[in-house]
Formats: C-alpha cells, structure tokens, sequence
C-alpha cells in the first residue's frame, strides 16, 4: 500500500466535499470548513489545496452553474473519487487504531 | 449597505492583477467564487474592507501552484520528468559503457591538463603579487650602453635611493639590497652551513615589502649594523624550538664578522623575486664597502622605492635624465637610461644582468597558455563529436518518442540531461585527476602546495563550470538537430543520418589533429636543438672536469694544493681561474696602447693561469698561450677571436705584439695596466649556446682566482672527487668542500628548455591520446552507419582489404588535411623559436615528414582493430534487417 500522507487541512477539505455532496466549491468548502472548525481558512489555500488532491486523484472536478452573483461566471463543482474515499477511511482506520492502543484515559502517565 | 444601491463591483485593480497573473484556464472560475464571497462579504462589512480583503485575497491566491506558466506544457517540467531523463540518462550510458569511458575520460584528461597549466601560468604571472602596497612599489633599472654595448642592469648604485627620496617628494621611501654571492654562516663548532641566498636589506625592509616578523620587532630588526636575520627554516634547523634572539653567531660574506640575530622571519613564498634564507642589515655593508657607497657609478645594489599612491611612473621617470645628470655629470649620463619597474612585472621581464632570480619566459608562459586552451579545446570538440555522433544514431528513439507525446522542449532537456551527466562525471574526475598528479606536478615546477596559488573554491568552480559549459554545448547541438526530424521518417526508415552534421564533425576532427602534430613537431624540434646543444664543438674540452671552488685557507695556500693534486692519479692537468664556462664572467674596459683614453671598449676577462688553455684544451689562433717559464708574461694578455675584432684589428696574427691598456672607468683588482697581446684563442663558448660569443680577455691575476678546473683521466671519477676532499680537509678543514662538473653545470645552462621539452612531450601525448580517443569513437560510429553498405560490398565480391581501404580512406584524408594545416604554422613557429639561441640546428624537412607518419601511424593504429573487424563481418547479419 503505498502511502497516502493526507495533511490535515486536505482531510478537512475532502471530509468538507464529501459532506456538500455534489454541491463543493471553493466558496462553499470554504464556508462549510469554517462552521465545523471555527476559522475561516484563506481563499488560496482552498483553492490551491483543491486542485491538488484532484492532481493526486482524490478528486473529479467539472465546471457548471452560471450566476448573476458570479457576474456570469461559471463556478468548478468537485466530488470525491473512490480514491478520495479510500484515502478517507485510511486516514480513519489509522487514527483508530492507534487511538485504541492508547491504555485506558485514567491511567496515562503524565509528566509529574 | 441598501438593497437598491447598484451592485457594487470588486476592486478593478485586484482583477486586473488577478487575470494577468493566474493561470487563464483557471480564471473563471477563481473569478466567479471570489465574486461570489465578496457579494456575501458585502453584506456585513463596509466596502472598503470588503474591498481589502478582496485584495488580500487575490494575493493570497498568487501561489505558484496557480500561477501563470509561460510554457503550456509545465508539467512536462516538474520534477517528476528530471527523475525520467536522468534515468534514461543512465541507462543509456550503461549500455554504452565504451562510448561514455571515453568520452569521460577525454574530456576529464583535457579539463585536468588544462587546470594544471592554468595554475601554471597563474603562479608564473602572480609573482610579487603577495607585497600590500605592490601597486605602489617599482625597482629602479638601468640600461647603459658602453662602446656599443648595451646592457640590462637589475642593479644601479647606492646613493640613489636616499637621494630620490630627499629629492622628489613623490618617492615616499626606498630600500636597498646587496647579495654577496655566498656566505659562510657559523653558529658554533658543529653548526656551520653556507648559503647563496645572503641579503644585506635596508631597514626599511619590513615596512615597504609587508614582510613580517615571527620574532623580534620590525622596526629596529635590521637598523643597526651587525643585525642579521634568520628565516623560519634555518631558525628551526640550527635552533630547533629555541629562540635564538639575541645569540651571536658568526658570518662570513666578504670578510668574517659577529653578528647578533634579531629576528626570525617566514620562509618568503615561491612567489617573490628576491628569495632570501639570511637577512642582514644594510647598515653593516655601509661599514664594508666604505666610501663606494656613495659612488654613484659603483654598480650592484638592487633599489626599490615606493610612490605615493596616484602617481604616475612615466611622470617621475621623465625627471630621471636631469637628476641623472646633476649627479655623474653630462659626459656620462647619456649611457645611462634608468626606468621604473613595477615590482609585478619583474619576473617576467627581460633578464637583467645581477639579478636576484632567474626570469621567467613570458614567451613561455603565453605559449603553455595556449597550450592550455588547445587542449580543453581539443577534448571539448572531441566531446561534441563523439555526443553528436552517438545521438544521431538514436534516431529512432527519437522517432518514438516524439510519436508518444514528447515535445521537443522534452528532447532537448534529454539529450542535455545526458551530455550533462557525462560531462558532470568528466569534470569529478578531472578533478581527481588533478589531486592525483599534484606531486608530480609540485615536483616539476618547484611550487610548494597547490592551494596557495588558487583557492580551492575558485579552482573547483572553475572545474565545474568548465565541466557544464562542454556539457551544455555538446548536448544542445544533437538536442537542436535531431528535435528536426519528422518522426514518420524515422521511423520508417526513410531518415538518413549519416549525413547530420558530417561536415562538422570531420572538420572538428581536422582540427584535433592538426593541434596535435603541431605538438609532435614542436617536441621534435625541441629535442633536435637540446640534442644539439649536448653535442655541439664548444670550442673547450667540457668532459671529465671537476671544479671545485676555492675558499677560506686554499686561497692562499693555491700553489701547494695545485700541486698536490696534480701528483693525484688520474688528473691531467689543473688549473686555476677566476670563473668557468657557464658561469658569470667580470668585465672591464680595455683599448690599445695609443688609442683615445676615452675609446674603450668592454671586454669580458678572465683570470687565468699558464695552465688555462691545457686543462680546457682551447686552440690557439696566433700567438702563444702563457708560459710558466717566463714571468713577464704575468702582465700579458691573451684575446679571442671576438676581441681582436671588437678592439679593430684586422687579423689575429695582426693583433699579436700589439699592447693593450687596461682602462679605469669600472677597474677592480686590475693587474698591469699595460702589457703586450701574447696569442689570439679561438672563440670558445663560455657563455651557452643562446648567445654569440663575447669578446674576452685572458689575463693572469692571482687575487681574483675563484675555482680550480682539475682535467681527469679516469674510469672512476667518485675516487678522485674522495682524494681531492681528503686533500681539501688536511688545508681547510673549516669550509665544506664542494665540487661539480664541467659538463654537468654547462647543461644546466638549458634546464629553461629541458623543462620545456619534458612539458611538450607530456602535452603532446595527452593530446594525441585526445585526438586518437575521438577518432576511435568515430570511426565506431561511422562503420556502424555503415554496416549495410559494407556487406552489401561484400556480397558483391570485395575483399576484406579494400573495404578496410574504403574505411580508412575518410580519415586518411583528413589527417593528412591536418598535416598540411599545420605545417606552415609550425614552421613559422619552429624558425622563431629557433632564432632565440645564437646557435642552432637547421630544421629539416624529415621533421615534418616523421610528425606526418607519426600521426597517420597512429591513427591508423587506433582505428585498425575496428575497421578489421566491420571488414571480416558476416555479411549476412549486416544485411539482415532490411
């Protein structure tokens, strides 16, 4: 299997898509990331991190949906790929995991 | 913000920055949601931070990822693709594992020639370089012309400093120097040692030449008389870790005196003119020479002086003939022609007579220099060719690619990509190349360590951007060409490649051997005048004579230690003189008796005794040689052929019984002022073979006898030099006794041009290796283009000779077009460098023809096994392809 490396901020953008469900882009993820996290993240980032993980496969994109707000403009609708999904539930499965090896909550040593 | 407000638009500006900036595909789109939130943002914020976080926005979003490319097809460019071309590079390269050693190894050997020469030439050209003020600082010269001689003097007289000083508020301060030519140092019974390299110096020494000190201050080290100064070496040796301030040790230069040492300086760097082990304070000459020191005609000291900053020498030189004048009157002046010459340029300038330190050739450094640049020149054409020949057989892969997509902005970045790795990897063992010789190298030219001349990070550089420029042009030119061809011709076979770029290649290599046999014939002309200096008639007998020099007691104990050693088996004859062939003869004026006090002329004269002319077997003209037997010939004088012309004689025989008078402008340690002319000697050579023979007078004077020139008869010279020690110790067993051969030292006259000829046999042989190289890699290439062509030939029925014929043939003819390039311009060459030496050999035309041979020879040598070998091939597998 080869790595997937999924940064935080990517996991949050594709968590974010997943969730707009065929209506995710750049101002809409933006402001869904924002509802669930409490900070508003830069029109860039988004962007940019939204055309990476469609680079790597993550995600399908096509534009659509003109309107009188945009000034006639277009807007770029994505939706998860499979790939995406699985990159997904790796991320999961990996947090889990570590997390259940973790020895019970009351018992962690802690620095004195 | 009321609703029926016209829609405000987003800031113009921030657009205008958005749509010129980001990629275009993409702008719509970014456009449209940046609307969009700017609309929302509206609702609950004012404009005008609306507006700004609309700007900052926009900037925010001008990361590369988005930006605009200027080349559509970027990601062809990422690093992805370099991971693609530099594997292919090397794959290439391992099933090429011939091809690229050589090529390697060419351009590696070139790169690593031509870094060595160049740190020569730095060295020879940074001579004196080291001082602080060097800019500032020149050495006065002189050229004087006497009876129409003319000579270059390094050295002029000793009052001319301090006067200029006084005189001209320009020169700030001067210094001078005085170098007996050896001095006996002794410390205590066991620690005694000579040296050649005394100099008395000024006390303004330290402080004009940026000398300093180790121990001991620089400003009284050498003020007071009887100062010396030991370098680091000596200091360590006699003294070990000891300071040795402050002891007194003994010096003998012209006469013994005490001295205190006040100081240790560091050995000086290969790089100064004036080499010194011992410094002593000019202050204690003064007390030697007495009142010569304030004659203005008394010749030998070295005089520096240094300008004030923003002076122009030609200014102060200008006002020389006047002051000149002031000092030695208007009847002398005239002869003389002082100038001022920038410490800097000293060791490359014409020899002068005195001078502290052999002069490096300028000629010969210019001449190694380009030597240097024809070498790298032949490796990187010979890289080029070999590059370009090797992708123009990939054609198809050429083809193939381009057929799957690639652009050839793509082809190009390959093909560089894989000169680059060659080149790359050449330069890496250039280096190690370099590192590998380095004492070799140190050994050859006498430099102590390879980084003081050039910091390694300059050198290395250097290297490496040699190595990238020969990769970056060898790749374009193949990368330029093949990204031409249509891939459907390729492909179907329809290309022809054996035409690209033919005429270039043939005339790279035309030009690779020319260079190379102007080597070759430069290394024989070399070798034909050094063999000709060994055997040339000298007019002397030069074999079988020891020297030795006389020193301390044998002095004055000549006659008896003359004696003893003729009793000495195995010497024929001894002799005892002022100076010997090879070595620096005095001068003096002399004229004949009667003719104008003021008309004399300079000979050169030599003091000899009655056993001169036996002991070096000279022959006689006229007249007789000295004769022990009769005592009033102790005022006599014997001339060579030279004199008798220079003094206006008409005829040896005209000149015997003539008197001659000695005359007084420069007199030394003159015998009898006038004396009859006993015998005319044919011209010998005391002098070497570089220049004519002087006019010379014999003369016997006892004071200024310096060596005994013993002729041997014998099969074991090493037991005479034993006795002769032996007898030396029982007379003086103080000095060292020290000794050499005639034949030896004369030959170390030309040790200029055997370091020469050691270099151009070097050189040629690594150029010849260069070219050889290319023309295998061709020769491999073209027969493989040709592989059809051959068995197609064959099956019709030729034989294997006459297809090793058709592919010689090709370079066959351009060696020899390279033979006849290069000819005219050796000659040219050949002849000038010739004419330099007074005698020489005549250059003969079996030179040239050798040279020619040599290389044919070679080249066919080198590419015989591969033309033998596509000669016997099976013409079956050649043609089965089809």
């Amino acid at each position: 299997m080869k790595g997937i490396n999924l940064g935080e901020f990517e996991e949050l953008v594709l968590l974010a898509v997943c969730i707009l469900n065929g209506e995710a882009y750049g101002v809409t993820v933006r402001q869904e990331i924002e509802t669930h996290t409490g900070r508003l993240p830069s029109f860039g980032a988004v962007h940019a991190t939204l055309y990476r993980l469609q680079d790597k496969g993550y995600l399908r994109s096509k534009l659509a949906g003109a309107t009188e707000k945009r000034g006639g403009r277009r807007k770029r609708l994505f939706v998860i790929t499979s790939a995406g999904l699985d990159a997904l539930r790796q991320a999961r499965t990996v947090r889990e995991k570590m997390w259940s090896l973790i020895p019970r909550l009351d018992t962690l040593v802690g620095l004195p | 913000m009321m609703p029926e407000d016209p829609q405000p638009t987003s800031p113009v500006w921030a657009n205008a920055l958005l749509e010129h900036m980001c990629r275009p595909e993409l702008y719509e789109e970014l456009r449209g949601d940046l609307e969009e939130a700017f609309q929302d943002r509206l609702q609950q914020t004012p404009r005008f931070l609306a507006d700004m976080w609309y700007l900052g926005s926009v900037l925010w979003l001008l990361r590369p990822s988005l930006l605009r490319r200027r080349f559509p097809y970027a990601y062809a460019r990422g690093p992805l693709m370099w991971k693609n071309y530099l594997l292919v590079a090397l794959r290439v390269l391992r099933k090429q594992r011939g091809y690229a050693f050589i090529n390697v190894a060419g351009l590696a050997v070139g790169i690593a020639c031509c870094v060595l020469i160049a740190l020569y030439v730095h060295h020879e050209r940074s001579y004196d370089t080291f001082h602080p003020d060097a800019a500032n600082l020149y050495k006065i010269v002189d050229t004087y012309t006497f009876s129409g001689r003319t000579t270059n003097s390094a050295v002029v007289s000793a009052p001319m400093g301090p006067v200029m000083v006084e005189r001209f508020p320009e020169v700030l301060s001067t210094m001078r120097l005085t170098k007996p030519p050896r001095g006996l140092i002794t410390i205590d019974a066991e620690r005694q040692f000579e040296s050649q390299q005394v100099l008395f110096a000024d006390s303004t020494f330290f402080d004009m030449l940026g000398f300093r000190l180790i121990q001991g201050t620089t400003e009284t080290a050498l003020t007071a008389p009887l100062s010396i100064v030991l370098t680091e070496n000596i200091a360590r040796t006699y003294f070990g870790n000891t300071s040795p301030l402050g002891q007194r040790i003994k010096l003998t230069t012209f006469a013994e005196r005490e001295y205190t040492i006040t100081g240790v300086i560091a050995d000086p760097p290969s790089t100064t003119h004036m080499p010194f082990e011992v410094l002593v304070s000019f202050s204690t000459f003064e007390q030697i020479a007495g009142a010569s020191i304030n004659n203005w005609l008394a010749y030998g000291y070295h005089t520096y002086v240094r300008l004030q900053p923003g002076v122009a020498p030609e200014a102060l030189r200008a006002k020389l003939p006047t002051f000149i004048e002031e000092h030695i009157g208007p009847d002398l002046a005239p002869k003389y022609n002082h100038q001022l010459l920038p410490i800097t340029d000293i060791h490359l300038s014409i020899p002068r007579r005195s001078q502290l330190s052999p002069s490096g050739n300028l000629m010969y450094v210019y001449l190694f220099a380009a030597i240097a640049v024809f070498i790298l020149l032949i490796a990187s054409v010979n890289f080029i060719n070999l590059t370009t020949a090797r992708s123009v057989e990939r054609a198809r892969e050429v083809g193939m690619r381009k057929t799957l997509g690639a652009h050839s902005r793509q082809l190009i970045y390959q093909f560089l990509s894989e000169s680059l790795l060659m080149s790359l990897a050449g330069g890496v063992l250039a280096m190690v190349l370099v590192l590998s010789v380095q004492p070799l190298f140190l050994n050859l030219t006498g430099f102590e360590q390879l980084f003081t001349l050039i910091p390694p990070g300059l050198l290395w550089g250097s290297v490496f951007g040699l190595a990238l420029a020969v990769g970056v042009l060898a790749g374009a030119y193949p990368a330029l060409v093949m990204t031409r061809f249509q891939p459907l011709d390729v492909l179907t076979g329809r290309f022809q490649a054996i035409g690209a770029g033919a005429r270039l290649r043939k005339g790279l290599v035309v030009l690779q051997f020319a260079i190379s046999i102007l080597l070759i014939i430069g290394t024989f002309v070399i070798d034909a005048q050094l063999r000709f200096f060994q055997s040339h008639d000298l007019g002397f007998e030069r074999e079988q004579v020891l020297t030795v020099p006389i020193r301390g007691a044998i002095g004055a104990k000549r006659t008896i230690v003359k004696d003893a050693l003729l009793e000495l088996p195995g010497v024929q004859a001894v002799t005892t003189t002022s100076s010997l062939p090879g070595k620096n003869v005095g001068f003096g004026p002399f004229r004949l008796a009667g003719g104008d006090v003021d008309d004399n002329a300079i000979l050169n004269r030599l003091h000899v005794d009655a056993d001169f002319g036996e002991t070096l077997g000279v022959t006689f003209a006229a007249g007789r040689d000295f004769s022990r037997d009769l005592p009033s010939d102790s005022s006599g004088f014997i001339l060579n052929e030279a004199a008798v012309q220079q003094l206006g004689l008409a005829s040896a025989d005209a000149a015997i019984g003539r008197d001659l008078v000695v005359g007084t402008a420069t007199a030394t340690t003159a015998a009898a002022a006038t004396g009859p002319i006993l015998g005319v000697v044919r011209d010998f050579n005391f002098k070497s073979l570089h220049s004519t023979v002087d006019p010379l007078v014999m003369l016997m004077a006892p004071q200024g006898y310096q060596y005994f020139a013993i002729k041997l008869n014998t099969a074991r010279p090493t037991t005479i030099v034993e006795h002769v020690e032996q007898l030396w110790r029982t007379h003086e067993p103080a000095y060292p006794f020290t000794y050499s051969f005639l034949d030896q030292d004369f030959q170390g006259q030309y040790l200029a041009e055997d370091q020469l000829q050691t270099l151009f046999m070097t050189f040629t042989a690594l150029a010849l290796f260069i070219a050889c190289l290319g023309l295998v890699g061709l020769v491999t290439f073209t027969t493989a283009q040709r592989t059809k062509e051959i068995g197609v030939r064959k099956v019709l029925g030729a034989s294997v000779s006459s297809v090793v014929v058709l592919v010689t043939k090709d370079f066959t003819q351009l060696v020899i077009l390279a033979v006849g390039l290069a000819l005219p311009l050796a000659y040219l060459g050949a002849e000038a460098w010739l004419a330099s030496f007074a005698y020489h050999t005549e250059i003969s035309p079996m030179l040239f023809i050798g040279a020619g041979i040599l290389a044919l020879a070679l080249a066919w040598g080198a590419t015989g096994s591969q033309a033998v070998r596509a000669a016997l091939a099976d013409p079956v597998k050649a043609l089965r392809h089809e």
